[in-house]
């Protein structure tokens, strides 16, 4: 299983981790707009571990089966987590005067996207995939 | 990392070529209005043909430089977006309106160059 | 539940419950996709004529198609030909706005042709908005309008600055 991680500890670390992303992708067979999907979704995860826990660390592992080409990216951080989940991924909330645009435009772009979260431990789970030709 | 600002008689043409950290692209917005300011140009054209990601941040300071340049008292044309990064800012939610675009950079001076005209 | 790329997957943000890929989406990935040309008619203006049933998926390639040859051929203007759609349901309106929207941050306008009386009954009836469109009857008007749209070289937006 083909598996990077990226430690995110400042801002060339969220160009580091969407670049791997868009890489594992092109080479996975998805085409530009699932690499710019998966690499705009990686920007705005790592960012949101720099901005509101610090550091972290981004995981993306190529989760193929058979017939599927698959992608999973975990982003995963020990900063104070997220307090209400729901509102976290509604269109306009930040509490870091940001657009809170992040959360809920990934969602709109993977295929699976998921957040746990409790003070110390936030962990956003998220996968794009495509049916092999 | 700095991305160069090139003067071309009265307006001003950049490339975002380079993949920008958010600090790199908090410095292109201020040199640009600098440069805007310092050389007194009409207006510019930034391409940005060869960026891949356009997340809701660099979506943001794209949006922003263009009507900071306006409120210079200049224009500014955003050109060469690809078609996978305006698919993605749309399913994102975060379109550029009012925000003048172009296809590619010869399109994009004219389009300056009319923009101009109109507004003197 | 929502769809992307074609697959339809379940999102969740709470922890349990397993990602269930949607069957019938799965079997219709399968079938072969009917292409849709785009075709260049003139300097800067592209024409991408639909036919046939658009889902969901097909939908989305066609928008994929359109902004690609836009960039492809430097066009400025899009003409989207629906002639030959018996159907345009709410999702494909959705595709629709949402192409027309990209094609225009990236410097290029989009005039629909084609809609036929009982698809703007069924439109206005759901509710879909296409007034901020260019939309023409037919093909001949629509490439009217779009040597109208290249001729005047600067068609400015009368939209606020959004920030
Ligand atoms: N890793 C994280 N740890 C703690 N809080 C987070 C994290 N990621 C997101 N959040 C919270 O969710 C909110 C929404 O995030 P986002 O949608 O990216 O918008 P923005 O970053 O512009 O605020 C943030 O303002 C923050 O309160
Ligand atoms: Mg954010």
């Amino acid at each position: 299983m083909n598996e990077k991680a990226v430690k995110i500890e400042d801002s060339r670390d969220v160009v580091r981790a969407r670049h791997e992303g868009r890489e594992m992708a092109r080479k996975l067979g998805f085409g530009p707009a699932d690499q710019a999907r998966l690499a705009t979704a990686i920007s705005e995860l790592t960012r949101n571990v720099i901005q509101y826990a610090g550091k972290g660390v981004c995981v993306i592992t190529d989760a193929s089966e058979m017939g599927i080409a698959k992608i999973r990216v975990r982003v995963e951080d020990h900063g104070p987590g997220i307090a209400d989940i729901d509102q976290a991924i509604e269109p306009g909330f930040s509490t870091g005067n940001g657009l809170g645009a992040g959360l809920p435009g990934t969602r709109r772009l993977v295929h699976e996207f998921r957040i746990d979260s409790k003070p110390g431990h936030t962990v956003v789970s998220i996968a794009i995939v495509r049916r092999r030709a | 990392m700095k991305i160069a600002i090139l003067k071309l008689r009265d307006i001003l043409l950049t490339s975002i070529h380079v993949d920008l950290t958010d600090e790199d692209a908090l410095e292109f917005q201020a040199d640009v209005l600098e440069m805007v300011k310092k050389t007194e140009a009409k207006g510019i054209v930034i391409d940005i043909t060869a960026m891949n990601v356009v997340d809701s941040f660099m979506a943001r300071i794209l949006n922003e430089t263009a009507s900071m340049v306006k409120t210079l008292g200049a224009e500014a044309v955003i050109c060469g977006m690809r078609p996978e990064v305006a698919l993605t800012l749309v399913e994102m939610g975060r379109e550029l309106t009012g925000v003048e675009t172009a296809v590619n950079l010869e399109q994009g001076v004219d389009k300056l160059r009319e923009l101009i005209k109109r507004r003197q | 539940m929502i769809e992307e790329g074609g697959l339809i997957m379940e999102k969740e943000q709470t922890q349990g419950a397993a990602q269930v890929m949607d069957a019938r989406e799965q079997e219709s990935l399968s079938l072969i996709e009917l292409s849709t040309p785009a075709l260049k008619v003139w300097d800067e203006i592209v024409l991408v004529p639909i036919v046939g049933v658009v889902d969901t998926k097909r939908a989305q390639q066609i928008m994929e198609n359109l902004l690609k040859s836009i960039a492809e051929y430097e066009a400025r203007v899009a003409i989207l030909d629906v002639t030959g759609v018996p159907v345009i349901d709410t999702r494909v309106a959705h595709h629709i706005t949402k192409t027309v929207t990209a094609a225009r941050m990236m410097g290029a306008e989009v005039v629909i042709t084609g809609v036929s009386p009982e698809a703007a009954q069924t439109l206005t009836k759901l509710h879909v908005d296409l007034s901020s469109i260019s939309t023409r009857g037919t093909l001949r008007a629509g490439l009217k309008e779009a040597f109208a749209l290249i001729g005047s070289r600067v068609e400015p937006r009368d939209e606020g600055v959004d920030s």
